[in-house]
């Protein structure tokens, strides 16, 4: 049996990097929001929606209000209340072809946590793999 | 001789007034809150052609739409082999601060972020790697 899958880009993560007191177990190196610098985010498949820091929501100038019509996200820390908004992430290839991703994010003042690139938003609509052999994250457009 | 008086007239409602828009979203949320994320997102359409002046319901269908990937022909990253090099062996001098690598060079360093990111703009270099060191800084 041959099992085979095709990606348009592939990244190196890091592993066990430790952000501002929290360790990212698998951290994917990217741009968020059109920044020129990059910064890592925990992958997190468990995570309902991807998060923002409260250290980068502030870096790149989101509104903190929590939205009243947006329902709280239960996390590991507890209820946190907050509001969503769309900003764009870019995977930047190291071999192949970068990808951006325009993704759906939770922003709370409640959150102490890392930058969280989780399932609903962001990790649910495009094709990845992580081989931890060598730690490569392949990814690519459905 | 008497100052003509004017009568501003009252606000019209906006959609967002409506008690029955605020129902709407509020089942929209409990589908939200109920993790229900795909029938929240058919909801939205609806919500999006009943309520087509509501600047929630317009936010809720930007921020629920599903994710887009898109694929940037000729786009590429670089190596962050060396940056991390860098950090292993450098970032205990920093404690507690921001590092802004570029491959083996420290471009900017401190416990701001944003006043890091300044410097890193100020000195004109684009692509560095945002890390940050444990500790307290001094």
């Amino acid at each position: 049996m041959s099992l085979s899958v095709d990606y348009s880009g592939r990244l190196r993560f890091a592993t066990d990097v430790t952000v501002e007191g929290h360790q990212l177990l698998v951290a994917i190196p990217c741009y968020v929001a059109g920044r020129a610098e990059m910064t890592h985010a925990l992958m997190d498949c468990g995570s309902q929606w991807c998060v923002l820091s409260l250290t980068d929501a502030r870096a790149l100038g989101c509104d903190l209000a929590p939205d009243p019509w947006v329902p709280p996200m239960l996390t590991r820390f507890g209820r946190i209340h907050g509001r969503m908004e769309r900003l764009v992430l870019q995977l930047p290839a190291l071999e192949g072809y970068s990808l951006s991703i325009e993704a759906t994010w939770f922003v709370s003042t409640d959150w102490p946590g890392p930058t969280v690139l989780g399932w609903r938003g962001g990790l649910e609509r495009f094709r990845f793999a992580v081989d931890p052999y060598d730690n490569w994250f392949w990814f690519g457009e459905f | 001789m008497s100052q003509p008086t004017t009568t501003i007239p009252p606000n019209p409602p906006t959609a967002e007034d409506d008690p029955r828009l605020k129902a709407d979203l509020r089942a929209l949320g409990q589908l939200i809150a109920d993790s229900k994320v795909e029938e929240a997102r058919v909801r939205v359409k609806e919500l999006v052609a009943r309520w087509p002046n509501s600047e929630r319901v317009k936010h809720f269908d930007k921020v629920l739409a599903p994710p887009i990937a898109r694929t940037l022909p000729g786009v590429r990253g670089r190596s962050l082999d060396q940056d991390y090099a860098w950090y292993r062996n450098h970032a205990a001098e920093y404690p507690g601060c921001w590092l802004a690598t570029y491959e083996n060079h420290l471009v900017a360093a401190g416990p701001d972020l944003e006043q890091v990111l300044a410097d890193v703009r100020e000195r004109g270099v684009r692509d560095v790697l945002l890390q940050h060191s444990p500790g307290n800084a001094p």
